[in-house]
């Protein structure tokens, strides 16, 4: 079979992989890490809880799809005709799953051997869809459990309520899951659409890495993939206004000291200059609210923040960027009203230059460390394929960044008119 | 993988573990000691001040740059009761020195803040420095009161301390708020000095290449320690079964009630137990995910796990209020069926294929290799991955039934939504 394949390298950490443009339209990376013994696999789509709103070459309308439908197709896919595919992967040993994100669904397996027959189970399943009505009404107590144990949740509740308080239109304001009520909309025919649409080979990855070879998985491929068209898939987003709909949300649960999310909404980019944008933003944010910055220790003194206080990894996708930062406080307001000025501050004077050549060091060594892992090393694949990045890439554009273009990235990205205190407090239903 | 063990002193052992692979060096010091309800809270807040701060580095700042300077070297602690015995863990890591940028020599620094850490902390005229000190207090008071926040995580504690009501188990591992306020920066610096005294210590390296200077420094540091006397430990520690098993409910104000069921059994080795939870509730084929979950559409989550050295196995599950009922009900009825051995045998050997699947993925990461060789001190059993995963697929049918008839329950745990009805 002809393919198309290049090995991409890092410098840097002495990782390589194998990337193959299959014939059948999907995009192919291979990680064989010698001295593993276990092996993970990532069959990824461009497809999650935003992606509501679609047509395809030749289509005039667009189609309109009730929320949580790629997080509930996630879940049927796993059953065919004759059975369940967790039923087979038990006869290989491999340990299965799946997640849907925003932006993307991923159905993944893990395993010290048996390696090609759970990959064979693994493409297998995920091209060969089976809704029936029986079986979507089966999903829907499922589902809504794990809707009711997500609104259970508060450190899920006080970040989703802060993007429904950031995004007036943009679909990221809805719970991935969907609702309660927007998933009894969901159908078998309305589940063969969405999979017809975004389960294309031109729009999915297969990423793999750990102890595997390279010439075996793509034998595999050859064997199972279905050649695709592309179909020439478009996607429409709501105007997403240049403001923010309210800076204050709170919401009542049984907690113990009050949980917040702070976030600032940003303009939207993407590609290498997203992937620029947020390895700056989250060096700033490092700098000035770390653990090593006179914020961070000057709260802690105070009383007004614990150890849970985290700057959050930059909430990115098509459409939507948000920096955000959370933990517990007594004072969230005054916590988010520190934050302001401590902005407004580095805006205008600039922030330790040493203190920012040392957080980069601080990226650059969590990238070394997440080479150890099998997991992350097929994740990583993944993800760049869907940011249409290369792999490795995030280690050569830290290198790059300086603090001149980080502090006018502040300057000039970082609007504090444009933020969102989130806050969880106690209902009472537990003991102070 | 090669493996050293070297002994360090009276209870003391360094475990060396190179695997060329990997990426980090890895530090971990464990201190091991009787489980000892009224001293969770004190031995927990000795970790995190031991962790947070030492005489070089004052304070979290200092301790945060010295950290960050490492290339973002981690610096953790952790205190959990197993059977009956409280682990204490200091662990570290960082990148190998060959990723260094300009040469720094990051495991040596490593192992110098760590003993430093450990030996040297801030402590001024035999008492924690007052200003650290009321940080990790706060801190751990905080970690209490937010028990709540995770209302599956709560709702296991609070079984537990039905389930296994007078023994180590039943309390909270960082203790209570009351305990906490009982304490001072010289109480908890005197536990600090019992730990050293008391505690079977073990240290695990894991990098890709031997350290030949660490067994000395450690021999060197642990060598202070004039006064040792270590203690026996006793992980096993299994828990009578109630006669009459207990049901609790508590309101809360949730959507979701979330149901625990704990049963005890009889004499279940190891091995044994952990294919018998696999089958029945340990994987996404097991008897609870398949009935209850997918043919009965109860729940998201149902699923058991094993208690070490308790002889017990809990079932969670998240429910809705109105099918609380029938969930129990049905975990209770494929008990049943694996108390009868109504189960296919391809069950029972798809259950031994994932189980020997995790155990040859162990050595795929520093701290699979620091467990599993843990594993082997606490539970005496010198078996290797191999060896077990032998053991495992000999396992019969007849041996799961066997287990399963000793199983029987012993609590009910159910938070139940506010104004919901019964």
């Amino acid at each position: 079979m002809n393919r198309n394949s290049e090995i991409i390298r890092s410098e840097q950490t002495g990782s390589e992989c194998l990337h193959v443009r299959h014939e059948s339209g999907l995009d192919i990376y291979i990680m064989e890490m010698e001295g593993y013994h276990s092996s993970f696999a990532l069959f990824g789509t461009k497809y999650g809880s935003i992606n509501t709103r679609f047509r395809l070459k030749g289509e005039e309308n667009y189609a309109e799809v009730p929320e949580g439908i790629a997080h509930f197709l996630e879940h049927k896919l796993f059953e065919n005709e004759d059975c369940d595919a967790f039923e087979q992967y038990a006869r290989t040993g491999a340990n299965a799953n799946a997640y849907t994100s925003f932006d993307r669904t991923a159905y993944l397996f893990g395993c010290s051997e048996n390696f090609i027959p759970s990959l064979e189970i693994l493409l297998s399943f995920v091209q060969q869809p089976y809704f029936t009505q029986e079986n979507v009404d089966k999903e829907q107590g499922i589902i809504a459990q794990e809707i009711r144990m997500n609104d259970d949740e508060p450190g899920w509740r006080v970040f989703f309520n802060m993007l429904k308080a950031m995004y007036h239109n943009h679909p990221v304001r809805i719970d991935i899951a969907g609702t309660v009520e927007s998933i009894r909309k969901i159908d078998a025919d309305l589940l063969y659409r969405c999979y017809n649409t975004f389960y294309n080979l031109h729009n999915m990855v297969l990423s793999v890495a750990g102890n595997v070879k390279a010439d075996e998985v793509l034998a595999v491929c050859d064997r199972l993939l279905r050649h695709c068209e592309d179909q020439g898939l478009e996607q429409l987003y709501a105007e997403e206004p240049d403001t923010i709909v309210q800076s204050y949300t709170e919401v009542q649960l049984p907690v113990g000291t009050p949980l917040f999310n702070l976030g600032f909404k940003l303009r939207p980019r993407s590609g290498r200059e997203l992937l620029r944008a947020e390895l700056t933003a989250a060096t700033v944010f490092e700098v000035l609210f770390g653990p090593s910055s006179e914020f961070y220790n000057t709260m802690l003194r105070e009383g007004m923040l614990n150890s849970e206080f985290d700057i959050d990894t930059p909430f990115t996708g098509d459409g939507f960027f948000a920096l955000s930062c959370g933990g517990e406080s007594r004072q969230p307001e005054l916590v988010r009203d520190r934050i302001l000025a401590v902005l407004e501050k580095a805006k205008a004077e600039g922030f330790d230059r040493d203190s920012f050549e040392r957080i980069k060091r601080v990226h650059y060594g969590s990238m070394i460390r997440s080479c150890n892992n099998v997991e992350a090393n097929a994740s990583m694949m993944l993800n760049a394929y869907m940011s249409g990045l290369r792999p490795f890439a995030s280690v050569e554009v830290l290198s790059e960044i300086c603090y001149e273009d980080a502090w006018q990235f502040l300057r000039e990205e970082v609007d504090t008119r444009k933020h969102v205190l989130s806050v969880v407090r106690n209902s009472g239903g537990a003991a102070q | 993988m090669n493996e050293t063990i070297q002994n360090l002193g009276e209870g003391i052992d360094l475990i060396s573990i190179t695997e060329p692979k990997f990426k980090t060096c890895s530090l971990v010091m464990m201190l091991l000691v009787p489980a000892e309800p009224a001293q969770n809270s004190a031995r927990a807040l000795v970790q995190s001040l031991l962790a947070g701060s030492c005489r070089k580095y004052p304070d979290n700042a200092a301790m945060s740059v010295k950290l960050d300077n490492m290339y973002g070297a981690s610096l953790d602690s952790s205190v959990t009761v197993n059977g009956g015995v409280m682990q204490l863990l200091m662990s570290g890591s960082v990148i190998a020195d060959r990723y260094a940028l300009h040469g720094e020599q990051l495991f040596s620094e490593l192992t110098d803040l760590m003993l430093d850490c450990l030996f040297d902390p801030n402590v001024r005229d035999n008492v924690f420095v007052d200003s650290e000190y009321s940080i990790e207090r706060q801190e751990l008071l905080d970690t209490i009161s937010s028990e709540i926040n995770n209302k599956r995580s709560y709702a296991l504690m609070q079984a537990r301390k039905t389930a296994f009501c007078g023994e180590p188990d039943a309390y909270p591992v960082y203790g209570t708020k009351e305990d906490v306020e009982k304490l001072t920066p010289a109480s908890v610096y005197e536990t600090y000095r019992e730990l050293l005294r008391r505690a079977v210590i073990r240290v695990y390296y894991v990098g890709p290449e031997p350290q030949p200077e660490l067994a000395k420094r450690m021999a060197d540091a642990f060598g202070q320690l004039a006064d040792r006397e270590p203690e026996t430990l006793h992980y096993e520690l299994p828990s009578p079964c109630k006669e009459v098993p207990a049901e609790v409910t508590e309101p809360m104000d949730v959507t979701q009630s979330q149901l625990v069921l704990v049963f005890k059994g009889k004499g279940i080795d190891r091995d044994t137990f952990q294919l018998l939870s696999a089958l029945y509730g340990g994987t996404p084929f097991s008897m609870l995910f398949m009935n209850v979950r997918e043919r009965l559409s109860l729940c998201y989550y149902c699923s058991s796990f094993v208690v070490p050295g308790r002889g017990s196995m809990i079932v969670s599950s998240g429910v809705s209020f109105a099918n609380a009922g029938r969930a129990k009900e049905a975990i209770l009825e494929q008990l049943a069926v694996l108390q009868r051995g109504d189960f296919p045998e391809e069950l029972l050997q798809n259950a031994q294929h994932s189980i020997v699947n995790c155990l040859r993925s162990i050595g795929d990461t520093p701290f699979s290799c620091i467990n599993e060789s843990y594993g082997r001190f606490y539970t005496g059993d010198d078996a290797d991955v191999e060896t077990r995963a032998a053991r495992c697929l000999a396992l019969t049918k007849d041996d799961i039934v066997a287990a399963a008839k000793t199983l029987h329950l012993d609590t009910v745990y159910l938070m139940q939504q506010e104004g919901g009805q019964a």
